[in-house]
């Protein structure tokens, strides 16, 4: 397995947002985490990328214990992520935000990588631009672009198309599952059910900091507890 | 760089440098003073303006450097050169001792905790022996206007110059630039944000320590009231924000402004009291209307002309 989180727990004070939490990742998958809002999926992430201190479990990356490592050395294993709100270097351009990632290579490969995405994801008229001025959609490609710059084996996506316009969706989950063909993995948290169905082949649905029901689109639509957790009884 | 910018530098260096074969005493020692503020306030620059850590005890580095410079030439007998290669590495390695904890924490935790010690360092120095305690200090100095300008001059181009290196155009200034915006994302982007916002403040707090060596060895006398007060600090925040935080030219131009403001006040005066009056309507001024600080001004004035030439 790529990622192996086991019995994962966060609390704040009195609340437990992750409560015995597992997620297995193989690598050349796409896995999706779906649930209602505020059933733990953004703090799984933060959990697993080394943002928040674990107050439980272990987390296995490429089958080393990554448990309390800080953020920066997990992603320089090969893990990378994105926000629910694009964390942005606001003031910097477009071109410098794909920079960062990547600085410690030698610049000419650098910028080219940089381009590249850039012209992949139709920013490469805004590269001047500071990134504060992009649209919302912008943005998130450009966060998801800025991820791919370290080329991680693993992508935590927390709602990668919200905002960004249809015809750019079909692209961007056009370019996601290339990626996964040539062996990268992603855990993706998204609202659209039509994105989770396009590209994820196993789906996570977490309820209380836990998951409830893992399988197939169908299998977990299916599910009863999930039912409830959205419906309510 | 633009094709004018670096003939327009060369002859301002030129000027600058040539400046004490053309000045009495009394300008020379307010251009003196102009090239301090201005080496302090882009020390600060480094770590308040390009890393975003608003540090309020900076000054404590300048009263360092003074002392420590003081201290080795007259308890240790050491010559001045060698005092102030002491008084820069004792800034910067006290700087990296109070960074590890401080800088943990962020926005105005983090202004309070340097704050915190800056004051925790002004009661020592006013406690200890060997700085002279509430006394203060007497340095041997050189009372040569001419050798200190040119000692000042050289202090603060190579603070300037290696801070342009540094921070403008190199890879450690995008990543610092990187935390600025947004530190948890760079260090999820394989930032050590940790070590570099250490290396910074340890840099950042080299340049006051020797200037503040530099300091006492052209006043002869120093006292926790006067190298380690609260108001050195507060005049360099005042001056960047006026400038322009994170800027290279912005910590330049707002301590050549408030400096020669400050003179000027004084001349007409013989008090302090509208100075410090000047510096609050500065520092209302700013955050009301210049959020961006006189470059940030220059670059808003320009961009609609820039417009409007794009769109022609």
């Amino acid at each position: 397995m790529l990622l192996e989180a086991r019995d994962l727990v966060k609390r704040f004070g009195g609340l437990t947002a992750v409560s015995g939490m597992d997620l297995a990742v193989a690598p050349g998958t796409i896995v999706g985490l779906i649930g209602p809002n505020g059933s733990g999926k953004t703090t799984l992430f933060n959990l697993v990328s080394g943002l928040y201190r674990l107050d439980g479990g272990t987390v296995l990356f490429k089958g080393q214990d990554v448990t309390g490592l800080s953020p920066h050395r997990i992603a320089r294993l090969g893990l990378g992520r994105t926000f629910q709100i694009p964390a942005l270097f606001r003031k910097m351009t477009v071109e410098e935000n794909l920079w960062v990632p990547a600085i410690d290579e030698p610049w000419q490969a650098v910028r080219r990588r940089a381009a590249e995405w850039l012209d992949l994801f139709r920013l490469t008229p805004l590269r001047a631009e500071p990134a504060e001025v992009l649209s919302g959609g912008q943005q998130k490609l450009l966060e998801l672009a800025r991820a791919l710059m370290r080329d991680p084996d693993l992508l935590l996506l927390d709602e990668c198309t919200a905002g960004v316009q249809p015809a750019m969706v079909a692209e961007l989950l056009e370019a996601i599952r290339r990626l996964r063909d040539r062996g990268k993995a992603f855990v993706i948290i998204e609202h659209n059910m039509e994105v989770i169905q396009d590209l994820c082949e196993q789906i996570v649905v977490m309820h209380e900091g836990r998951a409830i029901a893992r399988g197939d689109l169908a299998a977990v639509k299916q599910d009863a507890a999930v039912v409830e957790a959205y419906l309510g009884r | 760089m633009g094709p004018l910018r670096l003939p327009a530098l060369a002859a301002f260096l030129l000027l600058t440098l040539l400046a004490p074969l053309a000045l009495n005493p009394f300008w020379l020692r307010i251009l003196t003073e102009i090239l301090l503020w201005m080496g302090l306030a882009v020390s600060w620059n480094i770590i308040g303006g390009y890393t975003g850590y608003l540090n309020f005890g900076h000054g404590a580095f300048f009263g360092v450097g003074a002392y420590v410079t003081a201290i080795a030439m007259v308890h240790a007998g050491l010559p001045f050169g060698a005092g102030l290669l002491l008084g820069g590495c004792a800034s910067a390695a006290l700087a990296a001792f109070i960074g590890l904890p401080t800088l943990r924490l962020r926005g105005a935790y983090f202004a309070i905790a340097t704050w915190a010690f800056a004051e925790m360092i002004r009661q020592v120095a006013l406690l200890l022996e060997v700085t002279g305690g509430a006394f203060g200090m007497r340095v041997p100095g050189l009372l040569d206007p001419n050798f200190f300008y040119y000692v000042m001059w050289a202090a603060v181009a190579g603070t300037c110059a290696i801070t342009y290196g540094l921070m403008e155009r190199s890879r450690m200034g995008y990543k610092l630039r990187a935390i600025r915006e947004q530190e948890e994302a760079a260090e999820t982007l394989g930032v050590a944000t940790t070590r570099l916002k250490l290396a910074a403040f340890a840099l950042s707090a080299t340049f006051p320590g020797v200037l503040g060596g530099i300091y006492g060895y052209w006043t002869t006398y120093i006292h926790p009231d006067s190298v380690l007060a609260g108001s050195v600090t507060d005049q360099m925040v005042v001056m960047v924000l006026l400038g322009g935080l994170g800027t290279a030219v912005g910590p330049i131009l707002g301590a050549v402004l408030l400096q020669a403001v400050s003179r000027f006040l004084w001349l007409q005066t013989e008090q302090s009291v509208l100075y410090i009056i000047f510096i609050g309507l500065v520092i209302c001024v700013v955050v009301q209307l210049l959020p961006d600080g006189l470059v940030g001004l220059w670059a808003r004035l320009r961009r609609p002309q820039r417009e409007a030439g794009g769109a022609a």
